[in-house]
């Protein structure tokens, strides 16, 4: 009897291992052609920032009034997609929802390679990259920049660790199972990435309670995170900043962007990996209904953010809400607010509309639509000086990216969408272990 | 019907009183008030003394008085006394009484705290406004003052440190250029504050080309005690300025010297920099902690 069960959960795993690790052996004619196109952005990018270094921010369109183009909008918006992987791994797995197994890790991988581009575009937004350090030198303990420097470089950090231990038992069986069939240079990864895992119960023990400290953790960071972002815009007197909600508002918009970047990742992994029997409509089902609960949150919190100085038109608060809401720009503000997050409710409300497709069309609107919300944020209060300055030039009062700008702010969001894809090829994106211990086999044995 | 009454009296006093802003007439002088003339004599001395008080007194409203048809200031302004048509309009005893009493509705206060004496004094200066003027003739003026004739060539400043003395000493020749003494000359000693200059006082100078003129100790000094004293011979562009310790120095306060939120990197609040320190700290140790349970699981590898 426990013979044919044995024989039974070796097939099981034969099988969970040989779908899952597919992906890992096999060349991909998309995959390859996506990887090309993303360098191809990448080197445009590159080409754009030497001229950037050369010439100086005056390549950009940012004046003495719009200090804070889309290079700082795209910091928020990587900022926001990144906190997605505390929402599904930390919120979500604590409360004991079990569906996230093979949802995880995707959004670990976004929220690793978002943060860090996060990063990347604060030192390209600065037109003297070289005095970086000085942050470090002459930081004052006062200054939310200095903050967000910490805190940033601290999510970085947890999240690496987050990406990596619970991949650990994984790599064990990637490097017992896979030599031979990768590269020799992979394979020397995996065993060196593997830390000698060999699956005894004392392993998994402290895997598993350095797991939970760390998925306890990170729930403050990210939140710290995202609210410190929020106040080096609210910490200021100015009209649309001066809001003591802007640290749950960015955090609740942040779930939104991450849940669209999570839904368009999973199905195009999906469909690119052939995962259907792991990435279950089931899941897409969940993922879309944690969309609609979290951008719920967030209308709500957009109720408050516009409703009520809307209901009350302060002077100065009047002249930005005119600019968004019947002004220079209405059509940016009306279409983010009905794409980026009321239509996802309505539709999502629907269990047709909950299917892998129309929830990856319904993810790429809201992404968009996040990107072009942190340029409503940033950009329109800008355009109105706090202090105007005498005889200012007609060009300051607008904004409009130059080439140079847009192309390095695509090849910043290509280099994200190329860590995630590099390491969604690397490593197995749904975990072998978790999904087998899920269908009630001992991998233990095998290690 | 008491409180219907109560409303009335109120619109009565509220019509009353605007139609006197409007009007500015009912200053609540009576006719024998109205007809009593100046009671001092109407020469240089009471001129220049009512002058003198009307700089210190007045001049913050009614501003420079000059000989002009009718006034043309309007209120909130207090009006320029040298129009004709007011010194026309109103008899020295009104002058008098309305220094004395003022009047709520304009803002014009009561300035029974002048002695009667000044106060007719300054009606004597305001009536140096009014060419037409005639002084009542039961009272003699005393002789004006002999006049310097002669050139003042320059002047010097010095203080007396111990009592707030400042001693303005003309330097001035006669009509054939031989240095000489210049008897009553008008100076001007002001304080040089922040949006213009004080005048502290105009002074007469003595027998000796010298005025003297007590400092008011009491008017604030920069941070390191010091003032700026400025004196001018009047009517003519000659001044001199000079710094002198005098008056109460200021203690300021600079709120970048205490720990604050907006203050330099030096002065960050201690309960910043703790908590600052402390969460950091916590986070990167519980970070430092998992890299070392990492290293426990390399440690339980198979050798």
């Amino acid at each position: 009897m426990s013979e044919i069960r044995n024989q039974d959960e070796k097939a099981v795993f034969e099988k969970i291992k040989e779908d899952l690790l597919t992906p890992v052996k096999t060349k991909y004619w998309g995959y390859n052609a996506l990887i090309v196109s993303l360098l191809t952005l990448i080197a445009a990018a590159l080409y754009a920032y030497y001229f950037q270094l050369r010439d100086g921010l005056g390549v950009t369109a940012m004046t003495d009034y719009v200090s804070w183009g889309i290079y700082i909008a795209s910091f928020v918006f990587f900022v926001a997609v990144a906190l997605v992987g505390m929402l599904i791994s930390a919120v979500v797995g604590l409360v004991g929802q079990k569906w996230i197994t093979p949802v995880g890790r995707i959004a670990e991988m976004i929220a690793l390679a978002f943060v860090m581009m996060a990063g990347i575009i604060i030192v390209i937004d600065m037109g003297r990259p070289d005095r970086l350090l000085n942050v470090f030198l002459h930081f004052r303990f006062q200054s939310p920049i200095f903050w967000d420097v910490t805190v940033v470089t601290t999510y970085v950090a947890i999240s690496t660790l987050l990406l990596l231990l619970p991949m650990l038992p994984d790599l064990g069986i990637m490097r017992n199972h896979l030599k031979g069939e990768v590269p020799q240079w992979k394979w020397m990864l995996y065993n060196i990435l593997s830390l000698g895992w060999v699956g005894t119960p004392k392993q998994y023990q402290i895997l598993h309670r350095t797991l939970r400290v760390l998925l306890i953790l990170i729930i403050p960071v990210a939140m710290s995170i995202h609210t410190v972002t929020s106040w080096l815009s609210a910490l200021t007197l100015r009209a649309g900043w001066d809001s003591t909600i802007f640290g749950p508002y960015y955090v609740s918009g942040a779930f939104v962007a991450g849940s669209g970047a999570v839904l368009v990742a999973m199905y195009f992994i999906r469909r690119g990996y052939k995962l259907q029997d792991y990435i279950t409509d089931y899941h897409f089902d969940k993922m879309g209904k944690l969309m609609v609960l979290v951008s719920l949150v967030y209308l709500y919190f957009n109720l408050n953010e516009f409703l009520v100085p809307g209901y009350k038109m302060k002077t100065h608060d009047a002249i930005h809400l005119h600019t968004l809401f019947n002004g220079e720009y209405s059509l940016m503000f009306w279409l983010t607010q009905t794409f980026g997050l009321i239509l996802p409710i309505v539709l999502g409300l629907f269990k047709k509309m909950r299917k892998p497709f129309p929830l990856m069309l319904i993810g790429a609107s809201l992404v968009i639509g996040a990107w072009y919300k942190r340029v409503i944020i940033i950009v329109p209060t800008l355009i109105h000086a706090h202090l105007p300055i005498q005889n200012v030039p007609k060009d300051f009062t607008e904004y409009n990216p130059t080439g140079m700008e847009v192309t390095i702010t695509i090849g910043v969001i290509a280099t994200a969408v190329l860590i995630v894809a590099i390491l969604a090829k690397l490593f197995p994106v749904v975990p072998i272990w978790e999904t087998a211990h899920e269908k009630g086999v001992d991998i233990e044995k095998d290690l | 019907m008491n409180t219907i009454l109560k409303f009335a009296a109120i619109a009565v006093f509220i019509f009353w009183n605007t139609i006197g802003l409007n009007a500015q007439t009912d200053w609540g002088i009576s006719d024998e008030q109205k007809a009593e003339t100046l009671k001092i004599p109407f020469d240089q001395a009471n001129q220049e003394a009512g002058e003198a008080i009307f700089n210190t007194q007045c001049k913050m409203c009614h501003n420079e008085m000059s000989v002009v048809p009718t006034n043309t200031r309007q209120l909130p302004l207090s009006p320029n006394l040298g129009s004709q048509e007011i010194q026309k309009k109103n008899s020295d005893g009104e002058f008098f009484y309305k220094i004395t009493l003022g009047h709520a509705a304009t803002g014009m206060p009561p300035f029974d705290r002048l002695s009667e004496d000044e106060r007719w004094k300054l009606v004597a200066y305001i009536r140096t406004f009014y060419p037409e003027y005639q002084p009542p003739a039961s009272i003699s003026a005393a002789p004006a003052a002999e006049k310097f004739v002669g050139t003042i060539k320059g002047l010097t400043l010095d203080f007396d440190t111990s009592n707030g003395n400042i001693k303005v000493q003309l330097q001035a020749v006669d009509e054939m250029g031989n240095p000489a003494n210049a008897k009553n000359v008008k100076v001007n000693i002001y304080v040089k504050r922040a949006f213009g200059d004080f005048l502290i006082n105009t002074k007469k100078t003595d027998g000796q080309s010298v005025a003297v003129e007590q400092f008011p100790l009491d008017l604030p000094a920069d941070t390191n005690g010091y003032v700026t004293v400025i004196a001018t011979v009047d009517g003519t562009t000659i001044s001199a300025s000079k710094e002198v310790k005098f008056g109460e120095k200021t203690h300021y306060k600079n709120p970048l010297d205490e720990p604050s939120l907006w203050g330099p990197r030096d002065n960050a609040p201690l309960w910043l920099k703790l908590t600052y320190i402390l969460v950091v700290l916590g986070v990167w140790l519980t970070i430092g902690w998992a890299v070392f349970q990492i290293f426990r699981i390399y440690n339980l590898r198979e050798r």
